[in-house]
């Protein structure tokens, strides 16, 4: 009876991943070589015709650069700022679960809130933050401009994106036993010290691991970008990889040539995704683990 | 002492208290200014922005119910939200299950291509899908925007209900198999009630996930019939003028289930389960 319900399950979570994943992505592999210009217009077969004119198309060439501008700038701020809070709020202090509580709220506010509330805090005439950075001296940059247009961006996806790496960061700091620390107090090790020889080498792969699935998030991220310019960008900066196929293939009408430029990325994104796994079987097989005991030669080394 | 920094020291407490509350108030201060602008008179929006709010208003949603098309944006929100939740719980909760209680051929290649899920982004599955939608007659239909969200749901659905399903004692289960009772008793009368609430917040999150969801809403919804609040609110402020009493009221309106799911989850202590569903 198990055999025969767990055969049942496995058909149905196949035609699942069929109909959900599957399907789409032959598409996308026949409709990249199938040249039409018209949306729902049957094609006949053009050879690699689609990806000559993807590949060449100068829009791909800016878009690939402002993707990747965005999603390098928005991650190491995410990382960086996570890895601030998590290690402020690995502490015990008063209130200290409500601070953790309010940081994770932005995750769960929708982008298009997040878009507006932004645009509404440093708006020049209504906004909040302008007001706040002229008490101590700044000037902040109008960010509806052409000019502000990435910095823009790269604010909104980092608000938004950096409870997710928070939690996870903070987690990871929460498993490192206190004993580790005990055995640096030994050595009379300051906060920088304990940091080097304990926090660092035991979060590093957590932090290996997020910098990837970020990259691999942000890399084609539609909605932030577009709603931050409300849809027409101002700058070239404004379409992202995500964007621009978006333009191809519902503005411009070219799916084939919007298709060649998908099954591009998504190898791109496989081989990422490929080399992530890889590393962790490799990791696993080889038995290289976050260390068990803390790496007290560097403190010798430091002084 | 734990961690790194010597709270025992004075200074060291107050530098602390101030990157504390600094943090605090980074995050909260551009929603919390949206929520309360939504309770101010349009006027002082516009004129007196930095006064201490002294008149309190609910006319901006009143506003904004009287907005054509708001009342159906509403009710096609919940109409998404709800039908993306039901089928997402039913297609991804057995599958779940089978992660979590079997050993068969080819499980790891199911977790991988579950966890492959992530890789297609939102802006890469759009045209297959519109297309798939349009050979089935669904482009501009509510069912289509369903459609989408079920498939941007299931795959951290799936992880997420066999790491819940997991913490369920599989001895708990074994009574009912002796009884001779089939998967589909289990699940709902044993394990589910067993672990009701993350199964609870699991399904408030798909909830909040499809409610917020704007890209595929965008694409498929052409229209006030079909649109959905997240839509509604990009067409609001994307015009020329924006009436910012508006956006600030719809805006409000759509942070209150997310507040809800992070209230529960403060309660239950469910959150920290929530894993990184967020694309688009």
């Amino acid at each position: 009876m198990f055999k025969r319900e767990c055969t049942v399950l496995g058909i149905i979570a196949s035609v699942l991943f069929a109909i959900f994943y599957g399907v789409p992505l032959i598409q996308m592999f026949i409709g990249s070589f199938l040249s039409n210009a018209e949306l729902g217009a049957s094609g006949h077969f053009s050879g690699a015709r689609n990806y000559v004119l993807a590949w060449r198309d100068p829009a791909y060439g800016q878009a690939f650069l402002a993707s990747t501008a965005f999603t390098l700038s928005a991650v190491f701020l995410q990382i960086v700022l996570a890895f601030g809070a998590a290690l402020l709020t690995r502490q015990s202090f008063r209130f200290v679960g409500i601070l953790r509580w309010i940081l994770i709220i932005p995750y769960f506010l929708p982008s298009v809130v997040v878009v507006v509330a932004w645009k509404f805090f440093s708006d020049p005439f209504v906004g909040i933050l302008p007001k706040m950075a002229g008490w101590i001296g700044l000037a902040i940059p109008d960010l509806r401009g052409a000019e502000s247009a990435l910095p823009a961006m790269i604010i909104v996806a980092t608000y938004e994106a950096f409870p997710f790496t928070y939690v996870v960061l903070l987690a990871r700091m929460m498993q490192i036993p206190d004993s580790l620390y005990e055995v640096t107090e030994l050595y009379g090790a300051n906060p920088v010290e304990k940091f080097l020889t304990v926090t660092w080498p035991q979060v590093r792969l957590a932090v290996l691991s997020l910098t990837l699935l970020r990259i691999l998030i942000t890399w084609l991220k539609f909605d932030v970008p577009w709603l931050v310019y409300a849809g027409n960008a101002p700058s070239p900066w404004g379409d992202t990889l995500g964007v621009a196929i978006y333009r191809t293939a519902f503005q411009n009408l070219r799916q084939g040539k919007a298709y060649a430029a998908s099954v591009s990325i998504l190898c791109v994104l496989l081989t990422l995704f490929i080399t992530w796994y890889v590393l962790v079987q490799v990791r696993r097989r080889i038995g290289f683990r976050d260390p068990s005991s803390p790496r007290t030669e560097l403190i010798e080394l430091i002084r | 002492m734990k961690g790194i920094i010597h709270s025992r020291f004075a200074v060291g407490r107050a530098a602390l208290t101030v990157m504390a509350l600094a943090l605090a108030v980074l995050v909260l201060l551009p929603i919390a200014w949206l929520m309360i602008s939504a309770i101010r008179p349009q006027h002082d929006i516009l004129s007196a922005p930095y006064s201490f709010p002294e008149t309190l208003t609910i006319q901006n949603f009143v506003d904004l119910y009287n907005i054509p098309g708001f009342g159906q944006s509403l009710r096609n929100s919940f109409f998404v939200g709800l039908a993306t939740t039901i089928c997402t719980a039913v297609a991804a909760l057995p599958v779940g299950y089978l992660l979590s209680r079997y050993h068969f051929r080819g499980q790891r290649l199911l977790r991988l291509v579950a966890l492959m899920g992530y890789l297609f982004a939102p802006a890469v599955l759009a045209l297959p899908y519109f297309q798939f939608l349009s050979f089935l007659g669904l482009v501009d239909s509510l069912v289509g925007i369903v459609f989408a969200h079920i498939a941007f749901c299931l795959p951290f659905s799936i992880a997420l209900s066999e790491l819940i399903f997991r913490s369920v004692p599989l001895s708990i289960e074994e009574v009912a198999m002796l009884d001779g009772n089939g998967i589909l008793k289990r699940i709902l009368f044993i394990v589910a009630p067993a672990a009701r609430y993350q199964l609870a917040a699991l399904l408030l999150l798909v909830f909040t996930i499809s409610w917020k969801e704007f890209f595929f809403a965008f694409l498929i919804s052409s229209g006030f019939q079909t649109q959905t609040l997240p839509v509604m609110l990009a067409s609001l402020y994307g015009g020329e003028s924006i009436n910012w009493h508006l956006v600030c009221a719809l805006s409000t309106v759509l942070i209150l289930p997310s507040l809800l799911l992070l209230f529960v989850g403060r309660i239950r202590q469910v959150v920290p389960l929530i894993g990184g569903e967020s694309r688009g």
